[in-house]
């Protein structure tokens, strides 16, 4: 009998400023919507640890979906998109988490954003906090400047190489080999908009003076960092929790910058703190 | 290890590798490890070590180098490396870890000079 995977996986089409994106997700679960965004350059398969997790999925309706112009979520469907450079902008990519949700009737969903996703985790918490239970951000800073580099989409460099690699380094070591080869392959499919991710990544977002005007009353914010991840090390990502009101850091003991790929079963126990966390600060909110 | 050891076990370990083996075909760069009191400049061609120049002369050519101290590649050369030396990236980023030169040539080859990196784990490194 063959052996079926738990999520199901579908296409939503949705309007993001004029833009026309038909966006695939996978999705597994019921309960408390948690909709998953990965890190640059990869794509929804990131999650699959999760998506696939019955102790979560028994409680949490957890979508992930691919950022158009990656994964299987193609680009714009309504513009000659290879006409012009690709940088993804905080006001787009905002914008499309919004008309994402919206599009799938969700109500108060946590977010769970993964490196640049974490990032805009930050960013929803700042300026969405009516719409989001809570957001959890994986390897998140307020500023991550010096990554939107042109050895990304240098020919010589030939980045579908290199930006694997480069995230090979920000794995543990102790983290299993077969993960951390398919974050490797995951990443070598985006290397075309590794590039106009790190816009966002590194340039346009930043929330440096605004830490402490986040509502973590209303929008709890839980933060993690891996011990290994050198893009966001723990020091700086707790750093940037303490001036956030209310909010959680989480230390990952031996896991790097995207600790729900290169090695879920560790990372599921820092997740399920993360949940509790929420789901108490939750209660006291609604008492 | 004496520097003349380590260039034998790192030169077989690196041509053994299955994944450089597998992943390699097109590794064609020179590149020098500069570990203070000890430097070798690492020649490979086509995957496969073609030289390891102990200590080479001021004009002897690459196309990058990784400069660090004797205890940042004691650190990277751990069998489990503490946070921050796990690869020249994350040191580069954390310790007194140096990359110069071309990176073009660096990032088209960082695969397999990763995976040379990782075999400094049980090789060690000649200091």
């Amino acid at each position: 009998m063959a052996k079926h995977a738990q999520a199901v996986g579908r296409y939503v089409t949705i309007d993001v400023d004029g833009i026309e994106y038909e966006v695939f997700y996978l999705r597994n679960g019921q309960g408390q919507p948690i909709v998953c965004q990965h890190a640059a350059g990869c794509h929804n398969h990131q999650w699959r640890g999760l998506l696939e997790d019955s102790e979560i999925t028994r409680h949490y309706d957890v979508i992930a979906y691919d950022l158009p112009r990656h994964g299987k979520s193609d680009p714009p469907k309504n513009k000659n998109w290879w006409e012009a450079e690709y940088r993804l902008t905080t006001g787009h990519f905002t914008k499309f988490v919004l008309r994402f949700c919206d599009a799938l009737n969700l109500e108060a969903p946590i977010f769970m954003g993964s490196s640049f996703g974490g990032n805009l985790a930050l960013q929803l918490a700042r300026y969405h906090s009516d719409r989001f239970r809570a957001v959890i951000a994986l390897a998140a800073l307020d500023h991550s400047p010096g990554f939107f580099q042109s050895i990304w989409r240098d020919p010589r460099a030939n980045p579908s190489h290199a930006v694997p690699h480069m995230l090979w380094d920000s794995m543990a070591p102790q983290s299993p080999e077969q993960s951390k080869w398919q974050v490797m392959h995951q990443a070598s499919q985006g290397a075309e908009v590794f590039h106009g991710d790190l816009y966002f990544y590194s340039v346009d977002h930043d929330l440096r003076g605004e830490l402490d005007r986040i509502n973590g009353q209303a929008c709890p914010v839980v933060m993690m960092s891996g011990s290994y991840d050198y893009f966001a090390p723990p020091h700086a990502v707790e750093a940037v929790a303490k001036q956030i009101p209310s909010s959680v850091f989480i230390e990952l003991d031996q896991l790097g910058h995207l600790p729900m790929a290169e090695n879920y079963p560790a990372f599921q126990r820092y997740l399920s703190e993360a949940l509790k966390i929420i789901e108490r600060k939750s209660r006291s909110k609604a008492a | 290890m004496r520097m003349s050891e380590w260039a034998a076990w790192f030169a077989k370990a690196s041509d053994d590798d299955p994944v450089i083996a597998a992943r390699g075909q097109g590794f064609t760069c020179s590149y020098l490890l500069d570990m203070g009191s000890s430097r070798a400049l690492i020649s490979m061609v086509e995957g496969r070590v073609n030289r390891i120049t102990p200590d080479p002369g001021m004009l002897e050519p690459y196309d990058f180098a990784f400069r660090a101290s004797g205890a940042t590649w004691r650190e990277i050369s751990r069998a489990v490396p503490e946070p921050g030396c796990q690869g020249p990236f994350a040191a580069a980023a954390t310790r007194d870890f140096k990359i110069e030169g071309d990176m073009a040539v660096l990032m088209r080859n960082l695969g397999s000079v990763i995976r040379q990196f990782e075999l400094l784990r049980t090789s060690g490194v000649p200091l």
